[in-house]
Order: C-alpha cells, then structure tokens, then sequence
C-alpha cells in the first residue's frame, strides 16, 4: 500500500516543485519591478520618519500581496477557510493601516493623476507578468485568479503608498484606491479570460 | 478534492485516511478475496489519480459526488479482476480436466463462462441503475445519491440540506417512482407506450 502512496505523494511534490520553478522567477520579477519604480520615483520623504509599525504594515502589505496572495492563486499554498479568510482581511487591513496610521501630515491639494498613472503602469506591468508566467490558469477553480488579481493590486498599491506621502482623502480616493479597484477589475477578468482559455 | 486536483499532498492523505478503509471493505465485498484487495485498492488510487482531472461534481454535493467517483472507479477495477480471474480459470480448466478424471465430473456450481456472463450482467444493470438515477431531476438524484449511495436516514438529508423531513420523503418518493419506471423491463414500446420521463417536482 505504501508503494502507491508514496509515488502518488511524489507526483504531487513533483507538480508542487514544478509550479514552484515558475512561481520564484515571477515574485522576483515582480519585486525588480516594484524596486525599479521605487528607484525612479523615490520613497516618500517621510519613509524614514514613520513609526515602526507603519513601516512593518507597508512591508507586510507587500509580502501578502506580492507572495501570499499568487501562492495561494497558482496552488502553491493551501490555507483552510479561518485562513483564507485571515489572508483576505490582512490584504485589506494591512495598507488600510499603513497608510492611514498616523496623523495626517500631507493633507495640501496634490493632483490625483501622477500617482494613479504610476499604480496603474506598475500594476499592467505586474498583471502582464502574471498572465506571462501563467500564474493565472494553474488551478482548476477559475475564482482562484482572483487571488493572483488582488495580490498584483495590493503589491502596486502596496508601493505607490511608499512613494506618495500625501494623505489628504480626495488625494487617497482618486490617486490610490480608484486606480486599484480598477486595475483589480481588469486583472480579475483578464484572469478569468485566460484561465478559461487555457481549460478550453 | 478539488484542492487534491490541485496539487495538495495533505489533502490527498486526508481523501485516503476518510476513504481507504471504505474502499477496501467495499472491494472485498465484490471480490471476496481479502489477499488480492490491497493490490485493488492501490489500483483504484492509481487510476483516480491519473484520472483527477476528469473530475466534476455533477450535483450541488461535492463530497458524495467524491465518494460515488472513487466507488465507480473500485467497482471497475473489481469486475476487471474478476473477469481477468474467469478468464484465466477457463484456459486452465481444460488442461486440470485431461490430468484428472475427477474433473470431468460436472460441478453444480455454475461453469466459469456462466459467472463471466453473471458479472457481465450484473455490470449492465448496475449501469442502467447509474443512468437512470442520472436522468433523474437535480434534487431528486441528490436525494437518492445520499439515501442510497450513502447511507443517510431521511432526517439527515433532511439536516444537510436544511428541508423540512416531509419534502425529503416526498422527493424520495418521485425518484423511487421514476425510477421503477426508467428500469421497468423493455416492454413499454410493445405496449405502445412512449418512453418514461422522471417527474419534475
């Protein structure tokens, strides 16, 4: 009985290894570009002046968006549901925290669209490394490249909000949140679009 | 199941640990051979495996549906066995015949031929029984997969699906209703009759 347990345990490991041989080489291209806009545009000149725990809630943010989440997606990780739950809540929670953690300290007027164009240009580049390494048709559940889609969104606006310190609401809402849920949206259906070509 | 399609090691084990046991006892029911069970059971984890992905729930109850697959795939993998065990029987009969006259004397018990087409027959209506209850509207093959495939009291179903007792009975009345007509024997065209449709609720 042993005999058949175990080669068919190895097939999954082998399967799990061979996801996990695509999988390293997108979060890392994932993180050079994330790296690459934070290079170009700067962190936010308060970075360095934030709490602790404000800076642990951005690099947390980023490690569920940019890790947790697409592991989950492409089945690399399997959580029950308390923690796929869990997981779900922390992406929402975790910049909620981040950037609204502290007392305002940039609350003048400053145009919505720089930071919207650079989220939304990050987040194409990441959607488009998805959709290259297939991260988006790895499991059989087409609700799975939901999460790969909110983990993309939550890494780019994870590291607009490292750059952008201005924290006024109008600013948050047009520059931040809008361009995310947006991009989330379009993530989500070209997800869907090629996990349904792929099973075809 | 659907995270063991998806590459989940512990999630097979969990499948193998809820199911193994009931598999294997299931096998020696159909075989009665308790020796060559463990090599069936590692042969119905085999070909379940290879054929994961053609996995689909066909009704609103995923873990029935994963009991029925498995328990199709084990029944299978059974009257493989027993016929591949006939068929061997009658090529070596002959020769035991000629070696001892003993064995020309005719045994009550039916010939290996006559088990063959026994099994063979078995298999046809256990097929026609698994058509019939597919052809069956939704929630009435649920009712019956989980009275009959799976043991469960009425009160149970009743629970799982959160229906009152009485609609479940109802339900298992129509599908046993229809389903005495989908398996009647094939004398209805003689009659003049059109096929049986099962009765929608």
């Amino acid at each position: 009985m042993r005999d058949v347990l175990e080669a068919i345990g190895d097939d999954l490991s082998a399967a799990a290894a061979q996801k996990r041989r695509h999988f390293v080489p997108a979060a890392l291209g994932a993180a050079a570009l994330c790296l690459a806009l934070l290079a170009m545009a700067g962190t936010r000149d308060d970075f360095a002046a934030l709490p602790p725990w404000r800076q642990l809630a951005f690099a947390a943010s980023w490690i569920v968006g940019g890790l947790l989440f697409p592991a989950v997606g492409v089945g690399l990780w399997f959580p029950g549901r308390a923690g796929r739950i869990a997981l779900a809540a922390a992406g929402i929670a975790l910049p909620v925290c981040a950037v609204l953690g502290g007392p305002a300290a940039h609350e003048g007027d400053h145009p919505a669209g720089p930071c919207g164009l650079a989220l939304a240009c990050l987040g194409l580049a990441l959607v488009g490394l998805g959709a290259l390494s297939g991260a988006f048709a790895q499991r059989r559940a087409a609700r799975s490249t939901g999460w790969v889609a909110a983990g993309l969104t939550l890494s780019a606006a994870t590291t607009s909000g490292w750059i952008c310190p201005y924290d006024a609401p109008t600013h948050l809402l047009w520059g931040h949140v809008a361009p995310a849920l947006a991009l989330v949206v379009v993530a989500a259906a070209l997800g869907r679009w090629m996990h349904a070509r792929q099973r075809r | 199941m659907e995270r063991y399609v998806d590459g989940d090691r512990r999630a097979f084990e969990a499948l193998h640990a809820a199911l193994g046991s009931r598999l294997r006892g299931f096998l020696i029911k159909l075989v009665h051979d308790e020796a060559a069970c463990d090599d069936l059971l590692q042969l119905t984890l085999l070909k379940a495996h290879l054929a994961r992905d053609r996995f689909k729930v066909p009704g609103g109850d995923p873990d029935g549906a994963v009991q029925a697959w498995y328990f199709a795939i084990a029944r299978n993998v059974a009257m493989d066995f027993l016929r591949d065990r006939h068929r061997s029987k009658t090529r070596e009969a002959p020769a035991r015949a000629d070696a001892d006259p003993i064995g020309e004397l005719r045994d009550p018990s039916p010939t290996a031929q006559e088990h063959t087409e026994l099994v063979e027959a078995e298999a046809l209506i256990v097929e026609e029984v698994r058509a019939a209850i597919a052809a069956l509207p939704d929630k009435q093959r649920e009712v019956v997969e989980l009275h009959k495939l799976r043991g469960m009291s009425m009160a149970e179903i009743a629970s799982r699906l959160q229906v009152r007792e009485g609609a479940i009975r109802v339900r298992a009345h129509r599908a046993y209703k229809a389903l005495a007509r989908l398996l009647q024997p094939r004398k209805r065209p003689l009659l003049g009759q059109d096929d049986p449709k099962p009765e929608a609720e």
